[in-house]
């Protein structure tokens, strides 16, 4: 298997698993902390194997984040459909956060979406999951990549 | 890449002006953000699409695709020394860990944070032009 392609398989699943557990997937509302730390994982799993270069490799980044996204949102699909079929209600774990810090519910949560709503706002995760783990791509890539030394 | 941010913020912006859609906006944004109306900023008594910290990353980010362009050195050195790009996270990080914050310091934290971020995308596309120009040269 490619290598990018391993990298954003790991890093995907991983985090896209995350997202769809009950209570760990709670940090996403964190500014959207585990969409981007897929990105992040799958672009140090990249750049750790690299030779130091002199331009940090923002295109290998950005590919392994859009990919990671892809096969994350998919995760978080799978995993969230798993857990609401064992009983798991999200609507309900976040009515009670907000309870528990004294805060007002915001409109459109705790209400029961049709199946057809549903299905559209699976597809707005997966393509909220790309965009995001595709901003962690870049990040990530920025922080790890390992600089060439200057020649002297 | 400009034209997406202002979409993007057009649906953060939306819930108070278009008002029976409101809700559907505020669900299609849910899933990035809580929106905790106390941790919002309201326009015409209604809470945006998204929280202080996330309009002002939001914000911060479409400023940023709109102004590196202009600033072609300041955009060399920092594409340079990436690593400056997470040292920009740290005032967000640092307001989200304590209790104490406030509206405004949660929305500066997060325009300071996407700002330099938006840098990223702009030099991994010029990477992929230059590869493209490289490669049509070549043959």
């Amino acid at each position: 298997m490619n290598d990018k392609l391993k990298a954003a398989l790991i890093g995907g699943v991983t985090f896209g698993i995350a997202s769809g557990l009950p209570y760990i997937g709670a940090v996403n509302i964190a500014c959207c902390a585990l969409y981007i730390g897929g990105g992040v994982l799958a672009a140090y799993l990249v750049t750790k194997d690299l030779p130091p270069q002199a331009r940090a490799p923002y295109r290998d980044g950005a590919v392994v984040g859009v990919l990671a996204g892809l096969f994350g949102g998919i995760a978080n699909v799978i995993t969230s459909l798993i857990a609401r079929a064992l009983g798991y209600d999200p609507a309900a774990e976040m009515a009670a956060m907000f309870q528990q810090f004294d805060l007002a519910m915001p409109e459109g949560i705790g209400v029961d979406p049709s199946s057809g709503m549903q299905l559209i706002g699976f597809v707005i995760n997966i393509v909220m999951y790309v965009i995001f783990a595709t901003i962690g791509g870049l990040v990530g890539v920025a922080i790890f990549h390992k600089k060439e030394a200057p020649s002297d | 890449m400009f034209l997406g941010c202002v979409c993007w913020l057009a649906l953060v912006f939306a819930p108070p002006f278009a008002a029976p859609y409101g809700e559907v906006v505020r669900w299609l944004l849910n899933t990035v953000c809580h929106q905790i109306p106390s941790r919002s900023f309201h326009l015409f008594g209604e809470p945006l699409g998204a929280c202080h910290r996330c309009t002002g990353l939001y914000v911060g980010f479409a400023l940023g695709v709109l102004v590196w362009p202009w600033l072609p050195r300041l955009a060399a050195r920092l594409a340079a020394k990436p690593r400056w790009v997470g040292v920009f996270l740290l005032p967000l990080a640092i307001d989200w860990a304590i209790v104490v914050n406030t509206p405004e310091s949660r929305f500066v934290t997060g325009l300071v944070a996407a700002f330099p971020v938006a840098l990223l995308p702009l030099v991994a596309f010029t990477q992929r032009t230059n590869t493209i120009h490289t490669r049509n040269n070549k043959e």
